[in-house]
């Protein structure tokens, strides 16, 4: 089967997109596919990762009409979202690189949509784990306590909605919290 | 020089393929990866070649002074120097990833002698650590590349925030930047349809379930790799130990689903493993994708006891030499596709030969 976009070269990779009842079939070359990929346009598989990890489509719309008065105060570019004053990365990088970020700083700039997609896709707002020079993984007791703050608003809030298993899950994650704030609580003091 | 290191590379016996290992019936291998980024530098996809470059030094220099990856004798490859073949011989081997063998301009890989541990530069992150065991032994994987990290740690100055934890250039890995898998092979499961309904299930539990090279990879040879996907908002040893439980209640129920097929329908499960041994042994042209398949089957009756002149670690590096770059290095020129299927065929008829 030939490529449908430069008809010359075998299709090797095949996108099917179904929206609604609607299947539409698109056959296509390496080339070709890497092209569209490169596009951003819909991605040789159908799939662009930050369009469902920000939302991106979401936000476009709603800054749209917002953008046009924060133009015409800031007397920006008129380019659309936030750019990263560090290594330049705006919401078009964003979206062309897969929901891939720039540089370390990129993370203050899309703050507000990054913490939005983590809330989606992990499992807490906040570090636990190892950190650079230090020998214990959970030596961080700020990490912790507000770690163990969002803990309870979760728990209150499942109590409240009667959802007793994931609130119990959620009280025994609190208990080990507390249980590790303790700990690191009394090496501190030790000191 | 790049061409030797290859050459020593291929020389020395993939030590997660050719060792023993807890499990290592149904577990072929373990893997940590850890995803670093250094302060100050932009990531891999916003820096030119000079930012690459400077990021390739800075990273050899921790790598030698710390002396971790065996430096400075640990092998390192510039992957714009590499031919073709050259850079599919370390995606084969599963040193490095199609991304990084996609970085001609910036690419490096540093590797310890025996391939167990190394450090992918200019992947998606500016660090890409990892360490492979055979079997099914995560927490000693953990323990060697936590240790690894943390000498490296010593020397670069990783980008790392107080409440996002290690900064990685897709938000996906934030956190501990960890991705912990284990590689399993599940012709049980597979053969008495239980497959789908299990990669459903271990999907509800937020670990994902990918082919034999990982993202976007199909399934081959009953192969299965089963990954944490969380990385913000618990801890390394936490994550571990939940993916360990959901790795043993799949190797058990790929052990039900074995005893299971010799009870209830022994014919197809001996017939399958007949036929794979017939094809290896006998066929004069094999696709990958069919050399695959048999080669799951083989390794079933191995597990079975049902071959005694054929051992498990030679099934398990057949898996890996069966694939195009290894069998062009085998050939020692580059073939086509139609003559790899040829050559592939000698290949196996050949090794299964010896051991008869």
């Amino acid at each position: 089967m030939l490529c449908d976009k430069c008809k010359k070269n075998e299709a090797t990779i095949h996108v099917k997109k179904v929206s609604g009842s609607k299947i539409e079939s698109l056959h296509l070359c390496a080339a070709c596919a890497k092209e569209n990929e490169e596009q951003g346009a819909l991605g040789a598989f159908g799939f662009n990762l930050a369009e469902v990890l920000f939302n991106i489509g979401e936000i476009n719309k709603q800054e749209s009409s917002a953008e046009k008065a924060a133009s015409e105060n800031s007397g920006s570019s008129g380019e659309e979202g936030p750019c990263c004053p560090v290594c330049g990365w705006n919401m078009d990088n964003l979206r062309k690189f897969n929901g891939r970020v720039g540089c370390a700083s990129c993370y203050e700039t899309f703050s507000e949509i990054i913490a939005d997609a983590l809330t989606r896709i992990q499992r807490g707002k906040v570090h636990l784990g190892k950190r650079p020079g230090a020998s214990d993984p959970l030596a961080n007791t700020a990490a912790l306590q507000i770690e163990i703050e969002r803990n309870k608003k979760e728990l209150a809030g499942f109590i409240l909605r009667e959802e007793y298993e994931k609130a119990a899950v959620c009280r025994d994650k609190i208990a080990d919290l507390n249980a590790c704030l303790a700990l690191l609580k009394g090496t501190d003091d030790e000191q | 020089m790049n061409s030797d290191l290859i050459q020593r590379l291929l020389a020395s016996p993939v030590s997660f393929l050719a060792d023993s290992g807890p499990d290592e019936d149904i577990a072929i291998s373990s893997r940590i990866r850890l995803a670093r980024n250094v302060r100050d530098l932009p990531f891999p996809c916003a820096a030119g070649p000079q930012e690459m470059e400077q990021v390739c030094q800075l990273v050899r220099a921790a790598a030698r002074s710390s002396g971790t990856l065996g430096c400075p004798d640990c092998l390192e490859f510039r992957i714009g120097e590499l031919s073709a073949t050259d850079r599919e011989i370390l995606l084969e081997r599963r040193l490095a990833s199609r991304e990084l063998i996609g970085n001609l301009a910036g690419g490096c890989l540093l590797v310890k002698g025996d391939g167990s541990c190394s450090v992918m530069v200019n992947e998606e992150d500016q660090l890409r650590i990892q360490v492979l065991a055979p079997g099914f032994q995560l927490e000693k994987v953990w323990n060697k590349i936590n240790a690894l990290d943390n000498e490296l740690g010593k020397e670069l100055a990783y980008a790392f925030d107080e409440q996002l934890g290690y900064l990685t250039c897709c938000p996906t890995n934030v956190g501990t930047g960890m991705r912990a898998s284990v590689m399993l092979h599940l012709p049980g499961l597979v053969m008495t349809g239980k497959i789908n309904a299990t990669i459903h299930g271990i999907n509800k539990l937020n670990l994902a379930v990918r082919g034999i090279f990982g993202e976007g990879s199909e399934n081959q040879g009953n192969l299965f790799q089963v990954s944490n996907q969380i990385t913000l908002g618990d801890n390394e040893e936490h994550i571990i130990e939940e993916l360990s439980k959901v790795i043993r209640q799949l190797i058990n129920h790929e052990k039900a689903a074995r005893i299971h097929l010799m009870e209830h329908d022994q014919a197809s499960l001996l017939d399958h493993v007949g036929r794979s041994y017939g094809i290896l042994r006998h066929s004069y042209k094999l696709s990958a994708k069919e050399a695959l398949n048999c080669l799951s089957g083989l390794r079933t009756g191995v597990d079975l006891g049902l071959f005694n002149n054929v051992d498990i670690h030679r099934v398990n590096q057949m898996f890996l030499t069966i694939h195009p770059a290894h069998l062009q290095k085998s050939a020692g020129r580059n073939l086509s596709a139609a003559e790899r299927d040829v050559f592939r065929a000698s290949y196996c008829r050949q090794l299964l030969a010896k051991g008869s």
